[in-house]
């Protein structure tokens, strides 16, 4: 006979509609992958044309008002090829048009070698251009900034959504081809964590990266940009700009200013940190009325990099969707630590049974999900809860303080022409939900000053049916306590998902009050020694169901966060004539 | 004709207690081909329709041929036993395996109360919860997301 542990979990699921669904995903993930693939050629085509010395003719940067994408640099350059000199006035390989004139200042700073602060330097200007081999009479002057990483990314994505999606078919497959077997048959339509892992990752990584490319760099600028200085400028135009998007169409002012700064004059459509479009035509187009040509306003320029100025120097109420990443990485850490906590109560599983086979499984071999006999657990054992009464502290500081950190940019940042009593009310449950957790994180705190009950189990873990003594000491603080409970709880949990979401069921079928002192010795020591029935459940855990032993000690102290501590227990099933005896 | 599959235990009921060991025979005939035969013991549990099983232990049958009878002897687990709780309802069993494609289970209980199953069931000396305890160990626990 040979023994083993595996698990399946069975469920009366649609193998047609994964199959479906996975199809769906992988097209589009390969769609999405083609195209990227497709990028990513052309970028590895422009880079390879020759770096080639020239003369840069000139540079302007004009603008057109009636192009969604108005800023272009007028350029020229002069270059040797062995056929002789050539001119070219192309930027950038593809697309030389902008939407933000700082974009276009940025290139030209860098191309030039134009020093902030300095006028830019007089024309011819020694540069590097890049020839095509092919076709010398091709020639651009500089790539687009990170045009290698967005054309990377697409097909990474492509190719990530596309595994999930062949993955999902293939549990399908793997389900439809399994027959009615108990044992073998399909797990129940999810994911296996081969597959569940990565997804949860991309998804995490995707929200940490969103946050820490868009929230962060403007939180800088933010903080920056209160140290900016106030510059009167004018209006050259104004445009009201269409957004089609796949569902909606939004709307955005845009609005181009001129500035003078130490000596030159600069061109700014940067209206505030966090660029923002919404669907409130209306809105827009009056900011675009009261902004007519010539029309006299203030600018806050950065006096570092002179062509980055903005009119609205706050944070202003668009940022708040720059947290929106936040939950992506919220979803994907969640589903990562769920994936990993339940692969890692499988291969727990495993090894317990492994642990037990060569001892005394010798007569009774184990099953997954019981928990392992320690060497020594006929001895006593210290149970103690200092342990969990730091961890909730932690996260509740922890919590409490980024939640509260996060709400207060926008509680304590400078006032701003987008504050509205929309944003008041959209601020009052996230207010709410920060006092309430620095209430929870203060009480935590104050939980931890409380007296710890030091608590000896003999035998170190209860066996069902023999007798178990149960110790407890409270050496320091117990004359704060009112009175002491000591219950012993035996609960059914189990774990169902709906969709997206995911509840823990308990019932408790075992309770039993070890202990309730009232009078301060009492509270300060005591002794118990109970027999738990041979009529219920040991602690075993198995995928979403468990059997869940828990020791509680509760104590109540006037005006102070009650002591109000959780001890799991594991409690062993009954002996037989061939278990091992506790002494 | 069409193949048949049968489990018979050595005890009538199948009540056996944690530790003992559980024998029985089983039969197969009318199969065309039979590349592999194998019986298992598992344990599943079910709560509201959700079922997790758990392959304790396997006995491979050397060469079967197409109409058998074969003895099977397994040692049971301390635990856990059969129950049938508020919301999760424990089961034991054994499953034979033909393949391809052909199987067959039965399920036994796995008790100390040779009677049956363990009935689980809420005590009524439970303490009366207070309100904010559902915040700190609710008896329904809501995750969003996955």
């Amino acid at each position: 006979m040979r023994l083993h542990f595996s698990s399946r979990r069975n469920k009366s699921s649609n193998p047609i509609a994964a199959i479906l669904f996975g199809a769906v995903f992988a097209l589009f993930g390969i769609v999405f992958a083609i195209f990227g693939f497709s990028v990513l050629r052309t970028e590895a085509a422009h880079a390879s044309w020759a770096a080639t010395p020239c003369e840069i003719l000139h540079f302007e940067i004009r603008h057109d008002r009636n192009r969604s994408d108005p800023f272009s640099a007028d350029v020229a350059f002069r270059y040797l090829v062995p056929e002789g000199a050539l001119e070219s006035d192309k930027l950038h390989p593809s697309s030389s048009h902008y939407k933000e004139v700082r974009d276009l200042y940025e290139v030209k700073a860098s191309v030039l070698g134009w020093q902030p602060g300095q006028p830019p330097p007089p024309f011819p200007i020694d540069g590097i251009c890049y020839v095509n081999p092919q076709i010398p009479e091709e020639a651009y002057l500089i790539r687009k900034p990170h045009s290698w990483v967005a054309a990377a990314l697409f097909p990474l994505f492509g190719l990530t959504f596309a595994s999930i999606g062949i993955g999902i078919m293939w549990s399908g497959f793997a389900s439809r081809r399994k027959g009615k077997p108990v044992t073998t048959a399909t797990p129940d339509g999810e994911m296996p964590p081969k597959f569940l892992i990565p997804f949860f990752l991309l998804f995490a990584l995707v929200g940490a990266g969103t946050f820490a490319f868009l929230f962060l760099p403007m939180a800088k600028n933010w903080m920056a940009a209160k140290s900016w200085d106030e510059v009167p400028a004018e209006v050259v135009w104004s445009a009201l700009r269409t957004h089609s998007g796949s569902d909606s169409t939004t709307y955005s002012a845009d609005i181009l200013y001129r500035y003078p700064f130490e000596g030159h004059d600069y061109l700014s459509n940067t209206r505030s940190l966090m660029s923002s479009s919404s669907s409130n035509r209306s809105a827009h187009a009056r900011r675009v009325e009261e902004h007519p040509p010539g029309t006299p306003i203030t600018s806050f320029v950065n006096p570092e990099r002179p062509w980055q100025a903005v009119v609205d120097p706050s944070i202003g109420a668009a940022a708040l969707f720059a947290l929106i990443p936040l939950a992506f990485f919220g979803v994907g850490l969640g589903g990562l630590v769920y994936t990993l906590r339940r692969k890692g109560s499988g291969a727990t599983a495993g090894l317990t049974g492994s642990t037990r086979s060569g001892s005394t499984a010798a007569q009774h071999p184990t099953s997954p999900g019981l928990p392992p006999i320690a060497v020594d657990s006929a001895a006593t054992a210290q149970l103690c809860a200092r342990g969990d009464r730091r961890r909730k502290a932690l996260f509740m500081v922890f919590f409490a303080l980024f939640w509260n950190a996060i709400v207060s940019v926008f509680l304590f940042g400078p006032p701003s022409e987008d504050a509205s009593l929309f944003l008041v009310l959209f601020m009052i449950p996230f207010m709410l939900v920060g006092g309430v957790a620095l209430f929870v994180a203060i009480a935590s705190l104050g939980a931890l000053r409380n007296p710890i009950p030091a608590l000896q189990s003999t035998p170190g873990q209860p066996r069902l049916g023999s007798p178990w003594r149960l110790e407890w000491d409270l050496p320091v603080g117990s004359e704060r306590l009112r009175d002491l409970r000591i219950e012993l709880i035996g609960e059914e949990t189990a774990t169902f998902r709906h969709g997206k979401n995911s509840s823990t069921a308990r019932q408790v079928f075992f309770h039993q009050t070890l202990d309730h002192a009232e009078h301060p010795s009492e509270i300060r020591s005591g002794a118990t020694t109970v027999t738990l029935p041979t009529t219920v459940p040991p602690s075993w855990k198995f995928g979403r169901h468990a059997i869940v032993w828990t020791l509680r000690i509760h104590g109540s102290i006037r005006l102070w966060p009650d002591v109000n501590d959780s001890i799991p227990l594991n409690v062993l099933p009954a002996a037989t004539d061939t278990t091992p005896s506790q002494s | 004709m069409k193949p048949t599959l049968d489990i018979q235990f050595d005890r009538e009921p199948a009540i056996y207690p944690p530790g003992a060991t559980i024998q029985g025979q089983v039969f197969w005939s009318g199969a065309t081909r039979v590349r592999r035969a194998r019986v298992l013991l598992f344990h599943q549990s079910e709560a509201k329709g959700h079922k997790e099983v758990a392959v304790v232990a396997e006995e491979e049958f050397p060469h079967p041929g197409t109409d058998e009878g074969r003895g099977f002897a397994f040692s049971l687990p301390l635990g856990p036993p059969s129950f049938e709780g508020g919301l999760i309802t424990m089961r034991w069993g054994i499953e034979v395996l033909l393949e391809p494609g052909l199987s067959h289970h039965e399920f036994f209980t796995l008790s100390p109360d040779l009677s049956g199953p363990i009935t689980l069931s809420e005590p009524p000396d439970m303490p009366t919860r207070k309100w904010w305890h559902s915040i700190t160990s609710p008896d329904v626990t809501i995750t969003t997301g996955r």
